[in-house]
């Protein structure tokens, strides 16, 4: 089924139209709104709500404009009220029942590339939200400053400069940690 | 810092002009902190798209659920009381649910929904949820929606 039809099945209501959308976009929301929340049940919680916006909002949604800008704009707006209404759960979890799991996998190897995205998780977490969501888009979704800016709805010039701002913070954090492994 | 620091960004996106692009470019050939600046942008780009993602289910079904609790289909009693087994099943003291769903197949059988139904009921034996598994729920919930259709007298 192509996506205009797929849509306009799902403005009407059809079910089972909702529930091939919904497998097909489940996990770029999730996606999107990990990388912003950085916590794996809030980012769950947001796309699900994101398709509960989309689901209210799809018969009034204008097939001249584009689906997945359209999409984008709930997940990362919905993303970004979630962080602001929740605190962050704290990182540090047991790494040595996640060794146990995995026990047929060198062990160093799992704590080293755990320890790597709880360090990105941490400096991520460092970066103001609305960095966070220019910084998504652009690095991961590999959006455009114009696109971008439509999505989020501000001038250029600002994601221009919230992206300068989001990858030296990032820089300045991650630079030291990684050392040899930065270069 | 270079001044050239944020230009070098503008840049790394393709962002710019071809003549600035092209100044950019030839400023790159003799300036070392910018060329450190454009390293930086291509590590942090590479780390985040290498990053491996926690598995997500499709959360399909909770979010059928969420569309329900909140009135979006009109969907039936039965398929909703479904729904919510799917994810009780999911929760703490198992056996006693196990049990549950044991005599939940039986019913199955004894509906004689279809064979194909029978036959992943029959090898419940231990978890409702796990012979769901091995067909789709949306079948699952096809057979049971005509089952209920045919078996309660239709209005209008
Ligand atoms: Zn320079």
């Amino acid at each position: 089924m192509d996506e205009r039809h797929l849509l306009e099945r799902c403005g009407k209501g059809d079910e089972r139209a909702w529930a091939e959308l919904v497998n097909r976009y489940w996990g770029l929301a999730f996606r999107i709104a990990y990388r912003i929340l950085r916590n794996k049940e809030d980012a769950e919680d947001a796309a699900q709500e994101a398709f509960v916006q989309v689901y209210r909002s799809l018969p009034t949604f204008q097939h001249r404009s584009n689906f997945r800008t359209w999409f984008y704009r709930i997940v990362v707006r919905v993303a970004m009220a979630h962080l602001s209404s929740e605190s962050a759960e704290p990182l540090e979890e047991s790494i040595e029942a996640e060794i146990l799991e995995c026990a047929h996998e060198d062990p160093e190897k799992i704590v080293l590339a755990r320890e790597r995205e709880q360090i990105l998780d941490w400096a991520i977490q460092q970066l103001p939200i609305d960095w966070r969501a220019v910084l998504v888009l652009r690095e991961v979704e590999g959006l455009s400053y114009a696109e971008i800016a439509e999505i989020l709805g501000i001038p250029i010039g600002t994601v221009e400069s919230r992206l300068f701002r989001a990858r030296k913070k990032l820089r300045q954090i991650l630079e030291p940690i990684l050392g040899d492994e930065w270069r | 810092m270079c001044e050239w620091e944020r230009k070098v960004n503008a840049y790394w996106d393709n962002e710019l002009p071809t003549e600035e692009a092209q100044d950019v470019a030839r400023h790159l050939q003799t300036c070392v902190e910018c060329q450190l600046t454009l390293n930086s942008l291509r590590r942090i780009r590479q780390i985040l798209l290498q990053e491996s993602l926690p598995a997500t289910p499709t959360a399909i079904f909770a979010t059928f659920d969420r569309l329900n609790r909140e009135g979006a289909f009109q969907v039936p009693r039965w398929r909703s009381w479904l729904l919510q087994l799917d994810s009780w099943l999911m929760g703490p003291k198992v056996a006693f649910k196990v049990a549950m769903a044991a005599s939940l197949a039986s019913a199955l059988i004894l509906a004689n929904l279809s064979a194909q139904i029978s036959q992943a009921a029959v090898k419940v034996q231990g978890s409702f949820r796990h012979a769901v598994q091995s067909i789709s729920w949306e079948q699952i919930l096809q057979r049971l929606e005509t089952f209920f259709e045919t078996s309660q007298p239709k209005r209008r």
